[in-house]
């Protein structure tokens, strides 16, 4: 029985046959050996369905980034076939070294310089946004004061209204304060999520009493408390939260596209523009200098898409872990 | 006496101290999120320009919007509830389904067929428009049309990205197809969650088939994850903008097909700066979003 508790190792099988043999016990069932086998026979047939049902979804899931990959490793003339290859018949990695490439320094902006650009917006947003999030929850969670209740109950029913109402308003102040084309405009009207402190006050909740009695006759302060202790114990969730942010600011698109001319936009933006064949480096002019190539960014969306792959499988155990506490009463 | 002043002192040290923690969220918080929705909702009762000072017009914004402003009437608004009642719903049920068919399998199988599941949500679709594009190209280069014309399906290729009935359906198929995000992902925990004692004390009570199983316990115990995969799907389909201009490459798109209520506000902020009516367009999403969380939140709070 101990087993049990080692869920996640335990085979699926094992669990249910434990159960029938309970059931079967407790029922005291006459012809035990006829049920077995009539439930076997529903345990397999239950099996094939959920396998296929789950084979076509992850199949028509998966089916357009295939596409996206097979595409970007065309070259462009065997991508403009009237017949679409279904494998390319001849691997053409230019695609991405003309990519990485376009350095132009116009007002489009170089890759180079579109990659700092988040790269700083998102490490700065999320850093920021970070601090901001685990004192605000701290206080949510563990400290009394005026209007706490007020501020919690508004950060909730918050949680409901749609961000783009929020687009219309925050456009008319920040053009107004003069902030277009800054790294502020990007980086301060979404600083914090309510979703986020949400998360992690739920967590810190979580976190019994008697640790922050036994802190305080440490001699911890709050702060200290709050560094040593529950920052440490709430990591997984801190780690989902961090990522979480950084994926949104790799994907955010309209904002930036509003307030921001396109050398100040973000790597999202960037890949929606047109990729030419610049100084007719790939096809000697075959493709004019300002007609845009699809395989080329096909090519942009493939290497932009990677780093969140890689980030949410690397960091997959945290995500689940934090998304699931969010549920949790507050 | 004199105790007890120090402890007040010390109390109200304490009390500022425990303010000024939650002093930096609470000035972005009221700035960047209270303070606007309330000029949003002031705003609508505005006329307003951008460059000339507002004006106050009352309820005229949203009289014009319910009886005159017919893009509203006839495309976005049941659009908007169309795309939102579909991909959401449909989105959310294929969420629960998934999930609870997931928790069945072992644990490998299940990360891996997790991560491919969710994989949709974790790019964006403005990237992704670039690739549907490519598939429902309306040439015979678009991968879709050479497959029909290849297994005799269709002769001529089908414009399917100017077409209204088409776009829609796309629209609602690219929606489905990113519909697994974080609300999946907290399903499937909720479900691992549950305490497999629960199942076998029901399975001794008398409990017979799976069935019973899922609506007499599965959903009860996750109850809280159940909401959050509503509020994000609610939420998520309300919002949904600009699909439609991506995939058909124009503003608005044919027809004004899948045109969605917040293209109409986006449309009337910032291609025509009439900010009041915008923001009487916002004030009436937010209370279309309301009422469904209203009706979510009915259904999955628990009674105590």
């Amino acid at each position: 029985m101990k087993d049990l508790e080692n869920k996640e190792l335990l085979n699926q099988e094992e669990v249910t046959e434990v159960v029938e043999v309970e059931e079967a016990k407790a029922l005291a069932a006459i012809d035990l050996n006829k049920e077995k086998a009539r439930d076997k026979r529903a345990k397999i047939v239950g099996a094939i369905l959920s396998y296929t049902f789950l084979t076509i979804c992850a199949f028509f899931a998966f089916l357009p980034f295939y596409w996206m990959v097979i595409s970007s490793l065309k070259p462009e003339y065997e991508y403009r076939r009237s017949v679409p290859t279904f494998f390319p018949h001849e691997f053409y990695f230019k695609n991405y070294a003309a990519v990485l490439s376009q350095t132009d320094t116009g007002s489009s902006g170089s890759f180079l310089q579109i990659i700092v650009n988040t790269l700083v917006v998102g490490l700065v947003s999320t850093s920021i946004g970070l601090v901001v999030i685990v004192i605000t929850s701290y206080a949510l969670a563990r400290m009394e004061f005026k209007g706490k209740n007020l501020l919690f109950t508004l950060m909730l029913a918050t949680m409901m209204i749609p961000g783009e109402m929020f687009t219309l308003t925050n456009y008319l102040t920040v053009s107004k304060w003069g902030w277009n084309d800054t790294f502020t405009v990007l980086i301060l009207p979404f600083l914090v999520s309510i979703y986020y402190i949400y998360l992690l006050r739920n967590n810190f909740k979580q976190i019994p009493n008697s640790l922050y009695q036994a802190a305080k006759v440490d001699g911890l302060s709050d702060a200290g408390y709050l560094v040593k202790v529950m920052v440490p114990l709430t990591a997984p969730t801190l780690i989902s939260v961090t990522l979480l942010k950084f994926i949104a600011t790799w994907n955010s698109y309209i904002w930036p596209r509003l307030v921001n001319t396109q050398s100040w936009q973000l790597i999202t933006n960037w890949v929606t523009r047109g990729f030419p064949d610049r100084g007719a480096k790939l096809y000697n002019g075959l493709y004019g200098t300002t007609m845009a190539l699809t395989t080329l960014r096909m090519a942009a969306v493939c290497m932009v898409s990677l780093p969140l792959f890689i980030l949410f499988i690397a960091f997959r155990k945290y995500i689940m872990h934090g998304v699931s506490k969010s549920g949790t009463k507050g | 006496m004199a105790t007890s002043i120090k402890a007040n002192n010390k109390k109200k040290k304490k009390v500022s101290l425990n303010f000024l923690f939650a002093l930096p969220y609470a000035v972005v918080f009221f700035t960047f999120v209270v303070l606007l929705i309330i000029i949003s909702i002031g705003l609508s009762f505005f006329y307003y320009d951008t460059i000339n000072i507002p004006h106050f017009v009352g309820l005229d914004n949203y009289v014009s919007l319910f009886t005159r402003d017919s893009d509203f009437l006839q495309y976005a608004l049941p659009n908007t509830i169309k795309y939102a009642l579909i991909v959401g719903l449909c989105g959310y049920l294929l969420s629960f389904i998934m999930a609870w068919v997931l928790a069945q399998l072992t644990h490998r199988i299940r990360t891996i067929l997790a991560v491919i599941l969710y994989s949709p949500s974790l790019t964006s679709a403005v990237m992704m428009t670039v690739v549907w594009r490519v598939l429902f190209s309306g040439d015979t280069r678009g991968y879709l049309n050479s497959l029909l014309i290849n297994w005799g399906f269709i002769s001529t290729p089908i414009q399917f990205l100017q077409g209204p009935g088409f776009i829609f359906g796309i629209m609602i198929f690219v929606g489905l197809w990113s519909s697994m995000s974080v609300g999946f992902l907290a399903m499937l925990s909720g479900i691992l969650n549950i305490n497999k004692e629960l199942y076998e004390a029901a399975y001794i009570e008398g409990m017979k088939s799976r069935f019973q199983e899922i609506f007499y316990i599965t959903i009860p115990s996750m109850k809280p994850q159940m909401l959050f995969g509503a509020v994000m799907s609610i939420v998520g389909t309300f919002n949904s903008a600009g699909l439609a201009t991506t995939l058909s490459g124009s503003t608005p798109p044919p027809q004004y097909a899948g045109w969605l209520i917040v293209d109409h506000m986006n449309d009337y902020g910032f291609a025509r700066y009439e900010m009041g009516y915008a923001s009487a367009i916002s004030v009436v999403l937010l209370l279309i979003v309301g009422i469904f969380y209203l009706v979510a939140k009915k259904l999955f709070t628990e009674k105590d």
